[in-house]
């Protein structure tokens, strides 16, 4: 935290915003992605903006690009992606992250007399994606936006959503609006029925910092006795670690070189493995448990335990953050048995 | 201006109504609109007010409704009054308290007849005339037409000549007057597959192209854009039978309203005047029985003695069932209906003969019934409202659109949603309690001791003595050589896989419990053809929800703040402790629990407001079943007692105790003590109880919070969704839809309409029954889906226009004790509450009783209610005891005793006239009674006169209710229809006093059903065919209406209200009507359907609510005058379908 409540992001967390970002893009995998660009505007730093980015040269240009780089696309509903870099923050009075800071925005095109279902819907489906990474999936809620006294609620409407922590902590990790086009400029077809029409946008802003922040503060606000931190899994920027505890210093060798080995497997799995050397060495059980402590606190999820009977039947402990219990498993299950936890 | 004005009362004999300066505001108005003007004779407003203060319709009303009664009072009233007003002021009543309301000037239409009375028989006969002639060819008619010998395979209509039995395709049935019954194949949906009709001339059959369709060609219909993400299915016009339109038309049926949901017409928003008289409800009203009754009806053990002789008089409602008891002879054979509910189209088609036979049986079936049974209801009801409004109400009509299925879409995300969101909230907890394994930890926890923490091990078979392991092979390229040389190392550690079990143990390492949550993860992660079905697969407690026992356990739930615990026997319960040490108890963590529950929480906590509600909502229910129950007291052990002084909370004793040292007690089930409860965190138990009552024992887990509410919330859909899905819609092509809504452009949406499947008489007390939307519940916030009702939604271009009517029940319970015991309204303390007590300043009743005995106003309610409904002592002290879990048994019963002395009174007992000479001519409290009859050697009926209450604010009710209950041919007051041939008790005083209160509250709510078909009949003559019944429940009634017809409409329900409730004081000897109750307080001019005109139905699954989320501007609240003015005036007898009828 940097002082005027400013908070920056350092190395574990813009790995993990990037990991966030990575999730972004798979998301409406049918989107037409339209790349990055850099504004010097604010996203929406006022209220008006958010709601008349339609006139923006910005939109207009992205309009043209879709009609001409993705023929088959045009048409209601589709959608479109793109990431822009700024240099003011939307206003947030609890996470204020220090600039530049880059927004995730999707415009979802539709059909206008769908329109407001189609807000709904998305409305729904983006609550549901942050409760999917979130370590309580009832913080998050939908705050109606107050439209600005000049805008009219036929033509436009938008919707914060809302994570808290406790009493006092609201962060809004997506804005949601809804605009209404019309005239002539932006026309699209109906992919039902071929009648071209001034399409409805949905514009979806994330502050990519902001919400990254969000979700960390997600993971330590749980109430729990332990200090753990709840990431969630697909976004752990490290999904594994490895510890090893030595008692007979005749064997440390093989140990080590089966911490290598393991290491290597899952790295060669694509698992996101703990910075340094990958695994660590415990002299006793008291510096092991010391060290799987902080593991939790850096929100590893899984922790795989070696020790010397490992060198003798290939068995080992996955030790999971969230139940503090190891189950047993087989060195040969590694790294297929991970691989399954990480896929879903 | 009351001081003079009671002198008045005491010298004058002419002087008590007159005319009072108009009030400034309706003076200022009536300038406004100089339209006002062209009624005939402008009058001043004027006031009039009875001997007990009691603000009466003015002259100029009372004129045209009362026409031959002049208002004049005798001495003796004036007399008796100053004795009304003594009692009236010994119950708290100040009669001076309550202020006046602005006059109605209205000019209403000619009476048809002497009087009020005969108006309404003669305009509800005229409206039932065209039915009846076509009604009565059929119940007279002695042999039917012979049924056709062959049955033609063709789609359609189909007309089989009487003589020679000649097949003729028609459009329709040539006859209007129809015995009709509709088959449907259940696995082809709910579309109509095959029909019969019969008329007194000739047979129709009827054959859906669907069955016939591998020889015609039926155009494929392009279905309307209801949202085609969901696979719900969709029925247009063409797939049902079509009856034709035009004049009156007769459908008899059994349960017809299911018949009628598949006749085509009857979805078009102009009315087809095609009416409907089911057997199912003339049954009801002749042989209905009480639930209890009901089922004794479906038990099949050896009836007891006393039940014989209703059982002779009743059955169930099943066509097999009533033809046995009206018609005897050889049982229906049933059996061919199985291959509609069984069977394919298919199967149908090779059975085609057999099952139009069937089918054509049933249709014989019922006309016998209906020869038998019509004259039966004819003679026990008499009036022909009865009848006009049963098929009134059986022509209920929902318009919905498009936004039907974006309803039922957005409920249905919700619910999962949340569900989601409440598993993983689970999931959560039970990773977190997993750790509870260390040291055992979990033998402290109050909740999850008793779990099953046993760990496995993964253990590897001894190796083969000789032979080396197998090699396991591994796919290896473009390794480094140091990675070549690792897996070199530890080659020997991959060969032993095959020394593990076959069998992997699931989660070897975690308790048991927990790996029952799991699933075992996917084999074979790398081929991609198992992809599909292990897609769901996810690690952790995956398979957990709220249903499983162990989720009140991870939640760690407490019933008034002591643990929840679960025995297969009793079900959901908790754990009291009685013992204060520890020593030689094993399991139970008896320390913790002492810890926590030294001091009980429940003692601080008080019913809520919204409880309040929910117990007043769920009254009739509860009710209706206490009421035909006889209860068991049973006597209390030893234990019991010792637990009773410690804990005084709705827990249920069941005789356990655990490891000698806690009692396990029951949670409450709503169905009665001997239930067990399932499911903590199911609908009916979350709704019964206030927010504090189930909470979490760990105040630091909010997830434990959000799940119940979650609970809280899904309850509604979970319970309400497959038939508020099962819904038949039929959606109207735009060739049907009136012009104005294809020319405005309708902006993608369609429309369509429910016939809800009501049965017209479907209780014993005549009210009507159907399962969604008359038990539908208003919108409530936490309630996901209960938006329900606002689902109708009128098409653009018309208006939903009704009312409730304000405390239906509890005035017409009242005005019969004032008429029976003074003659006057208002003269009885309940009457004069009633009519013009308030909330605001507290005169009304329910504040009255509160304040008396000591609780709230809300709860005082329900128990007023309760009680007004027939409920007794007892089930008070339940209330009060739910209500308010602090009192103890004997402060609920004190408070119970008192709030019923207040109220009913005492029940007192004078001697028959051959005693008066031995004995005291005196009221005698029921002890001295049974004495003095016991000395006697006789019983207490020949001793004494049937007793009377007396003293209590409400005791002219009840003698008055029970007066009527226990005549031999009990009737309503009001249209003079009879009680249930199962209930009219022709087995002595015990019989009589067995169903005593069952029948003192069938007088009431008949009563007000009475009340609600006169109300049809009144809207029908004052609107003639501009409005279509919509829907109508319990005291609410909704119309559809064009747009430009609303106000009259409106104006129209007002006027309603007023002769309705005059004719009901003139059938009970009273010629005037009180000015509070003369008018709806407001009339709902909207375009859904909802409570108020101004709800905006948020809940769950509605968050933004209509006005956001649907785009649903308020509707219109209009008071009398409101209504007047938009009406344009007062003078309805101008309006033209009624000048009309005038000229006719």
């Amino acid at each position: 935290v940097l002082d005027d409540s400013h908070v920056e992001l350092l190395s574990h967390g813009h790995a993990y915003a990037d990991l966030l970002k990575q999730q972004w893009l798979s998301l409406r995998p049918l989107a037409a992605h339209l790349g990055t660009s850099h504004s010097t505007e604010a996203v929406s730093s006022t209220h008006l903006q958010r709601f008349s980015f339609s006139r923006t040269e910005l939109f207009r240009s992205h309009f043209q690009q879709l009609v001409q780089e993705h023929p088959r696309k045009a048409k209601c509903p589709t959608l479109l992606k793109h990431l822009c870099t700024s240099y003011s923050c939307q206003p947030n009075p609890f996470l204020r992250h220090k600039a530049p800071v880059t927004h995730l925005i999707t415009d979802f095109l539709v059909e206008p007399y769908r329109a407001l279902e189609h807000f709904y819907n998305m409305q729904r489906e983006s609550k549901i994606w942050w409760m999917r990474y979130s370590s309580n999936p009832s913080r998050y809620r939908i705050v109606p936006h107050e439209l600005p006294e000049e805008a009219d609620a036929k033509d436009c409407q938008g919707i914060d959503i809302i994570s808290s922590y406790g009493k006092e902590g609201r962060v809004a990790v997506e804005q949601l609006s809804l605009v209404m086009l019309h005239g002539d400029d932006f026309r699209l077809p109906d992919a039902r029925t071929d009648q071209s029409l001034p399409p409805a946008v949905i514009r979806s802003v994330i502050g990519l910092e902001t919400a990254t922040c969000a979700l960390l503060l997600d993971g330590c606000d749980h109430g729990r006795e332990t200090q753990s931190l709840l990431l969630n899994r697909m976004l752990a920027p490290y999904q594994c670690g490895i510890a090893c505890l030595e008692v007979d210093p005749a064997q440390a060798g093989d140990l080590r070189d089966l911490c290598l080995h393991i290491k290597d497997v899952l790295q060669r799995a694509g698992l996101r493995l703990c910075q340094g050397v990958g695994y660590a060495l415990s002299k006793d059980a008291s510096q092991l448990t010391e060290h799987v402590d902080k593991s939790d606190m850096l929100g590893v999820p899984y922790t795989l335990l070696l020790s010397e009977q490992t060198l003798q039947n290939g068995l080992l402990q996955l030790r999971s953050r969230d139940t503090r219990l190891a189950e047993t498993i087989h060195i040969s299950d590694v790294p297929d048995y991970l691989l399954n936890i990480f896929k879903h | 201006a009351s001081k003079p004005r009671r002198e008045h009362y005491a010298s004058s004999t002419v002087k008590i109504y007159r005319k009072v300066k108009p009030l400034p505001q309706k003076a200022a108005k009536a300038k406004q609109h100089p339209q006002n003007a062209n009624v005939e004779e402008e009058t001043a407003p004027e006031y009039s007010e009875n001997l007990v203060k009691v603000q009466m319709i003015s002259q100029n009303l009372h004129r045209q409704i009362f026409p031959q009664t002049s208002r004049h009072t005798s001495e003796e009233q004036r007399a008796a009054a100053r004795q009304y007003k003594v009692e009236l002021h010994r119950h708290g009543v100040d009669i001076e308290s309550s202020s006046p309301i602005p006059d109605v000037q209205l000019k209403l239409p000619a009476l048809q007849g002497q009087n009020i009375e005969e108006h309404f028989h003669s305009i509800a006969k005229q409206q039932v005339e065209p039915y009846e002639e076509l009604l009565l060819p059929l119940v007279d008619c002695h042999k039917l037409p012979s049924r056709p010998k062959r049955w033609a395979f063709l789609a359609g209509w189909t007309a089989y000549d009487p003589d020679d039995g000649t097949a003729t395709p028609v459009k329709q049935p040539l006859e209007k007057g129809l015995v009709f019954d509709v088959e449907v194949c259940v696995s082809a949906g709910q579309s109509p597959i095959l029909a019969t009709a019969v008329s007194t001339k000739r047979w129709y059959c009827w054959v859906s192209p669907k069955l016939t369709k591998h020889r015609l060609a039926v155009p494929k219909v392009e279905p309307c854009d209801v949202g085609a993400d969901f696979e719900r299915p969709h029925y247009t016009l063409d797939e049902l039978i079509p009856l034709g339109t035009g004049g009156p038309g007769l459908v008899v049926g059994h349960n017809v309203s299911y018949d009628r949901a598949r006749l085509r017409e009857q979805y078009l928003i102009e009315d087809s005047g095609t009416r409907f008289v089911d057997t199912i409800s003339l049954h009801m009203c002749v042989s209905g029985v009480t639930s209890y009754q009901r089922a004794m009806l479906k038990s099949k053990k050896e009836p007891a003695p006393e039940d014989l002789g209703w059982l002779e008089q009743s059955s169930l409602n099943s066509l097999l069932e009533v033809h046995r008891l009206y018609c005897g002879g050889e049982a229906l054979s049933k059996e061919p209906r199985n291959i509609f509910v069984e069977g394919t189209l298919d199967q149908v088609r090779h059975n085609f003969q057999l099952l139009v036979n069937y089918c054509a049986g049933d249709v014989e079936a019922t006309h016998r019934v209906l020869r038998v049974l019509y004259p039966m209801y004819a003679d026990r009801f008499p009036h022909p409202a009865s009848l006009a409004g049963m098929l009134e109400m059986g022509s209920a009509y929902l318009p919905v659109n498009s936004n039907w299925e974006r309803y039922i879409r957005e409920a249905q995300l919700t619910y999962e949603d949340l569900s989601i969101e409440a598993k993983y909230h689970l999931g959560r907890r039970a990773e977190e309690a997993c750790s509870l394994l260390y040291d055992e930890q979990y033998r402290s926890n109050l909740w999850l001791w008793d779990e099953d923490w046993g760990v496995q091990q993964l253990k590897l078979k001894q190796p083969p003595k000789r032979k080396p392991l197998p090699s396991a092979e591994r796919e290896e390229s473009d390794l480094s050589t140091e990675q070549r040389r690792l897996y070199a190392k530890f080659q020997h550690l991959y060969d032993q896989r095959s020394l593990l079990p076959a069998r992997r143990p699931l989660l070897p390492g975690y308790p048991q419990w927990y790996r029952k949550l799991c699933r075992k993860p996917p084999t074979g992660h790398k081929t991609d053809d198992g992809e599909q079905e292990d897609e769901q697969w996810t690690p952790g407690a995956s398979e957990i929800s709220t249903g499983m026992q162990i989720a009140p356990k991870l939640l760690s739930l407490c019933w008034e703040g002591y643990p929840l615990h679960y025995q297969r026997e009793h079900g959901w319960g908790f754990l009291v402790p009685f013992r204060s040490d520890a020593a030689g108890v094993d399991r139970i963590p008896i320390k913790e629990l002492l810890e926590r529950c030294a001091v009980p929480e429940f003692a601080r906590q008080c019913a809520s407001a919204a409880e309040s509600d929910l117990a007043f909502a769920m009254l009739p229910g509860q009710l209706e079943e206490h009421l035909a129950k006889r209860q068991h007291y049973k006597k209390l052990s030893q234990k019991q007692q010792r637990l009773e002084t410690q804990y005084q909370g709705s827990g249920v004793w069941c005789n356990q105790v655990l490891d000698d040292c806690c009692f396990f007690l029951k949670l409450p089930h709503k169905n009665g003590p001997s239930f067990r409860v399932g499911n903590p965190l199911s609908k009916d138990f979350l709704n019964k109880f206030s927010d504090n009552v189930l909470t979490s024992g760990d105040p630091s887990c909010q997830a434990a919070a959000r799940v119940i509410d979650i609970a809280r919330m899904m309850s509604y859909w979970r319970n309400n969704r497959d038939r508020i899905m099962g819904q038949m819609v039929v959606w109207l092509e735009k060739e049907y839809l009136p012009s104005e809504l294809v020319v405005g452009g309708n902006g993608g949406k369609s429309y369509g309409a429910i016939c809800p499947q009501v049965v017209a008489c479907g209780t014993l007390t005549r009210r009507a029954m159907e399962p969604t939307w008359m038990t539908a519940s208003n919108s409530r916030p936490n309630r996901l889906g209960s938006e329900l009702r606002s689902m109708v939604q009128a098409p653009p271009g018309y208006r939903l226009v009704g009312a409730d009517v304000d405390s239906q029940e509890l005035w017409i319970a009242s005005v019969l004790g004032d008429a029976y015991a003074c003659g006057q309204h208002g003269a009885t303390p309940l009457g004069w509450m009633t009519l013009s007590g308030s909330k605001a300043n507290g005169s009304d009743m329910h504040s009255i009783t509160a304040k008396a005995v000591g609780i709230s106003r809300d709860h005082a309610k329900v128990i007023n209610y309760a009680r007004i409904y027939g409920a007794g002592q007892q089930f008070a002290e339940t209330l009060l005891r739910q209500f308010n879990p602090t009192f103890s048994a004997s402060e609920a019963k004190a408070k119970a005793m008192k709030m019923f002395a207040i109220t009913k009174g005492k029940r007192v007992y004078r001697l028959r006239e051959e005693f008066h000479d031995e004995l005291e001519d005196k009221a005698y409290s029921g002890y001295e009674a049974s004495r003095l009859a016991l000395q006697r050697n006789r019983t207490l009926g020949e001793v004494f006169h049937r007793p009377n209450w007396q003293g209590g604010t409400e005791s002219a009710m009840f003698n008055r209710l029970e007066e009527i209950a226990t005549g031999a041919q009990p009737k309503t007051p009001f249209l003079g229809g009879r009680l249930s041939r199962a209930l009219e008790s022709d087995g002595g005083p015990e019989q009589e006093q067995r169903f005593l209160p069952t029948r003192i509250n069938w007088v009431v709510q008949s009563g007000a059903v009475d009340f609600l078909h006169l109300m049809l009949v009144s809207m029908r003559w004052l609107m003639g065919p501009h409005v279509r019944f919509c829907l109508s429940f319990h005291d609410e009634l909704r119309y559809l209406v064009q747009e430009d017809m609303a106000a009259k409409a409106a104006l129209a329900m007002h006027i309603t209200n007023l002769l309705t409730r005059s004719y009901c004081v003139s059938r009970i000897g009273l010629n005037d009507l009180p000015m509070s109750v003369a008018f709806f307080a407001s009339v709902e001019v909207d375009t859904v359907l909802r409570k108020e005109c101004t709800m905006d139905c948020q809940t769950p699954s509605n968050p933004h609510g209509l006005r956001i989320g649907y785009g649903i501007q308020p509707g219109q609240s209009l008071s009398v005058t409101e209504a007047i003015n938009k009406a344009g005036g007062s003078d309805v007898s101008q309006w033209p379908w009624i000048r009309q009828q005038k000229q006719q």
